[in-house]
């Protein structure tokens, strides 16, 4: 009994510092009194705000065109990669999810170098440079960058609809004499209606919680957003605290209005697997192959080329080559050494700290009734919550003038937000853990004499091992990711991969920061192999 | 598998207290250029062996972070783009008095300056041109006022005052001198297609690939160091003048080792660390030190006069004017 109340305890205060308090000083924040005594002033006033309205238009007109790109390009590749499989399927899955694992500010970087007058695809075709920058620098252009991140998510949610889906309806359909659009339309749509509103709503609250890619575009495009609107408030002199605040909560209601109607259609991928495979058709690869095009290869490609540049507006020639980037990078005495350093450290840390935690927590919330299903929202809530506003709960929680923690403006707060951010996801990983175990060893255990903990050491963690790597894997290359709590929380002498990055590309000293995404990724991606080769091994 | 698992936590844990034990250092705050501020503290470090950490910003986010940790300080040493600013930090007592005269009477005449703080350097602000990529038609401007133009529709870009502290005493300083004139003009720029992408970096970025022709407001450090890169810039010092700015290192009152505070002001202001600024492109502000050769000499060009304690005053309203009828924030 003693174990079980620390654990509640220790849960509780865990997701109460990590989730409601900065929340929690966010409402406190936006609803303070102004110099005229009135509470809330900063909420109402954003109502008569024209330059709000804007940013909301800015937001939502942003989110909803990257719906409007994403649906379809994941809806197409998905009917194509169940109904016509080219050959090596699995291959071409692969590289299907592969823009999933760029960062989205990164993406935005390599499309602004691809595009314009002296840009790559410039430099090596020598048309379409300057209406491709057109259209990035635009509202459709940032939403397209965010479609292109987004797209293999919106595919694996459909092609989970496809597969469980009957999929004898559309053979009926065709057999009494239905066209292939008549039986697509009664026999497929609406098997993945749901799963569609389910991938939409998430590429809705992934985009209009987006800081990077807007704040990379936006200033070209002449279009301002929420996001980088309340970094604003907070970040530039002089700060205005309250309307950063209110703005952070109508841009966090958006989100949890979204994850609301999301959360009960995200159905995971529980239903039964057909072992069906249709034919493979060779045609299907040729929209795959542009997809990979235009997501992947090109993005990747010119990261790869810009890295081994001298100077990028001289162009792809061989007297421009030059491995000074990475050697800048991997010299002992570079502030980017100390940049990867520092990332690295923190994510397997994070990785570490927050499994443990979510394994606390699933270990009540599996228990089942009322204080679990709150404990279990509040540990989901972080993904409705966008970066930008956690940042500014944390700013307003870890640095008020009552807060004596030596938190922030220490390494610590970025491992404070990298563990909000990433929680849900070593959530649904440690409950997935947990539901592998079944009741009957836990009686046997009990029985045997060992107390709860002993238990949980013995019996659970040896039975969860594997989902709690799956788990702290997905939570340490999130870590690795992150932008914009790192930009708005990083004390002096800190730096990590993503604030490296990015500062470097706003200075304009492009080829390091693009060696160094290079070299982020291959060694998260080196470290994550080794991790899983040895963690679980048995 | 239990060996792998005890390493893992032990390794973990070494890390988290690697990352609390902190050693005496002093903490520097810097606006651009970045690499000049890191080139100092290693500078520093290596000289004396006390470490230097350091966080570079714009000079708009580098005042927010002050005002925002004024509860619980962390910098003892602060370097800013613009006077103005020094001045504003200055008002609010965040400054501890450090100007020792044996340091002032060697400096530059036109920066020996009145203030809590010494000028480690100064920067110009000026126009910039990419030659490769004028609109048709169009001539070189030689006045401020010619870039509200049509010819310049849709080409110019211009550093955020908000975020760039030259180009926040540049705005201040020009409305101080033409008034209603000066926002007539920000609002002409606006209605001619003029962007305020961010950064003076930012802003540069489109002039040196071409999609823009020009940057209204450059700061010098930026340009010259883009023209030595080998880019088709062209420094443009209109005939109304050049905006000539200082820049402020200044010593927390906060700082609780004001001596290393001290030390580390002196190594910038002395010959070693002055070369350092001149290296990033910046008139150095001790006599006797060069600027770099490709940087226009002092005196070569018109400067405006401005007169930065009376400016100072106006920096808040100034700029939050900018902020709402020009950005749009």
């Amino acid at each position: 009994m003693m174990g079980r109340s620390l654990n509640r305890l220790l849960v509780f205060g865990i997701l109460g510092l990590l989730v409601l308090a900065p929340l929690a000083t966010i409402i406190f924040e936006a609803l303070q009194p102004d110099a005229s005594h009135h509470h809330g002033m900063a909420l109402l006033q954003l109502g008569v705000d024209q330059h709000f309205i804007h940013a909301l238009l800015g937001t939502a007109g942003m989110a909803a065109l990257a719906v409007v790109f994403a649906l379809p390009i994941g809806l197409i590749l998905a009917l194509l990669m169940f109904y016509a499989p080219p050959k090596f399927s699995l291959v071409w899955e692969g590289l299907i999810l592969i823009p999933f694992l760029i960062p989205p500010y990164l993406t935005a970087e390599a499309w602004t170098l691809l595009v314009g007058p002296v840009g790559l695809i410039e430099q090596l075709i020598h048309i379409l440079g300057t209406p491709l920058e057109t259209f990035l620098y635009s509202l459709a252009g940032m939403a397209a960058v965010m479609a292109l991140h987004l797209t293999p998510l919106v595919y694996i949610i459909l092609r989970a609809a496809l597969q469980n889906g009957d999929f004898r309806l559309i053979q009926a359909a065709r057999v009494h004499g239905a066209g292939l659009w008549r039986a697509f339309r009664v026999g497929v749509l609406p098997l993945v209606l749901p799963a569609l509103a389910a991938a939409g709503l998430l590429v809705f609250l992934d985009t209009s919680a987006e800081f990077g890619v807007p704040a990379l575009l936006s200033g070209y495009a002449g279009v301002t957003v929420l996001s980088t609107s309340i970094e604003a408030a907070t970040n530039v002199w002089p700060v205005n605290l309250p309307r950063a605040s209110a703005i952070g909560l109508v841009l966090c209601t958006l989100g949890i209005v979204a994850w609301f109607f999301y959360r009960p259609l995200a159905n995971e991928n529980r239903g039964q697997i057909h072992q069906l495979r249709y034919p493979s058709r060779w045609w299907s690869m040729l929209p795959l192959a542009a997809f990979v095009l235009i997501a992947m290869l090109l993005p990747i490609g010119a990261v790869l080329a810009v890295s081994f540049e001298k100077a990028i507006t001289v162009g792809l020639k061989f007297s421009n080559f030059t491995w000074h980037h990475y050697h800048h990078i991997l010299s002992h005495q570079s502030s980017a050494f100390g940049a990867l350093e520092t990332s690295l450290e923190l994510a397997a840390l994070v990785a570490f700290g927050t499994m443990v935690a979510a394994l606390l927590t699933a270990n009540i919330v599996r228990r089942g009734g009322r204080f679990a299903a709150f404990l279990d929202l509040l540990a989901t809530l972080p993904m409705a919550i966008p970066g930008v506003v956690l940042a500014v709960g944390m700013i307003l929680f870890w640095n008020a003038p009552w807060n004596h923690l030596p938190v922030f403006g220490t390494t610590a707060i970025l491992g404070v937000a990298y563990a909000t951010t990433t929680f849900p996801f070593a959530m649904r990983y440690a409950r997935a853990g947990l539901a592998q175990i079944p009741q009957l060893l836990d009686n046997a255990s009990r029985v045997h004499g060992s107390g709860p903990l002993r238990t949980f050491m013995k019996v659970h963690i040896p039975i969860a091992w594997p989902m709690l790597i799956g788990g702290a894997t997905v939570v340490f290359a999130l870590s690795m990711r992150e932008l914009v709590a790192s930009l708005m929380l990083q004390p002096a002498g800190v730096q990590v991969i993503s604030t490296y990055i990015y500062a470097n590309f706003r200075q304009g000293v492009i080829g390091d920061g693009m060696a160094m995404s290079v070299i982020g990724v291959l060694s998260s991606a080196f470290i994550l192999g080794v991790a899983r080769g040895l963690l679980l091994r048995r | 598998m239990k060996p792998v698992v005890k390493q893992v936590t032990l390794a973990i844990m070494s890390l988290a207290f690697a990352g609390t034990a902190s050693a005496t250092t002093l903490t520097l705050y810097s606006a651009a250029p970045a690499s000049l501020a890191k080139a100092l503290a290693r500078a520093f470090s290596k000289k004396t062996g006390d470490h230097v950490a350091v966080w570079t910003s714009s000079t708009g986010k580098v005042m927010a972070r002050l005002a925002a940790e004024a509860n619980h300080p962390h910098a003892d040493v602060v370097m800013v783009a613009d006077w103005t600013a020094g001045l504003e930090l200055a008002k609010d007592k965040m400054v501890y008095d450090y100007q020792p005269e044996s340091i002032d009477k060697n400096l530059f005449p036109a920066m020996q300056l009145k203030g809590p703080f010494l000028p480690y350097g100064a920067d110009t602000v000026s126009m910039v041109m990419n030659t490769k990529a004028l609109p048709k038609g169009a001539s070189m401007p030689t006045s401020w006022f010619d870039l509200t133009a049509p010819v310049w529709k849709n080409h110019l870009t211009a550093p955020n005052p908000l975020l760039s502290g030259t180009a926040s005493d540049f705005v201040i300083a020009f409305v101080d001198k033409y008034g209603n004139k000066a926002w007539q003009y920000f609002s002409d720029l606006k209605a001619n297609g003029t962007v305020w992408p961010g950064t003076n970096h930012a802003a540069l970025m489109p002039v040196l690939s071409g999609e823009r022709s020009g940057m209204v407001e450059c700061v010098g450090h930026a340009a010259v160091q883009a023209k030595v890169q080998g880019n088709s810039i062209q420094l443009i010092y209109p005939k109304e003048g050049t905006m000539l700015i200082p820049r402020p290192i200044m010593i927390m009152q906060s700082a609780p080792d004001k001596k290393l505070a001290e030390q580390f002001v002196n190594f910038t202001m002395s010959p070693a660390g002055q070369k350092l600024v001149a290296k990033y492109n910046l008139y150095p502000s001790l006599n006797g030190v060069a600027a770099k050769p490709a940087l226009a000499k002092l005196g070569t060009y018109p400067v405006m006069t401005v007169n930065w304690d009376q400016v100072a005053a106006t920096r808040a309203s100034v700029l939050a004017k900018f902020r709402k009828d020009i950005l749009g924030q």
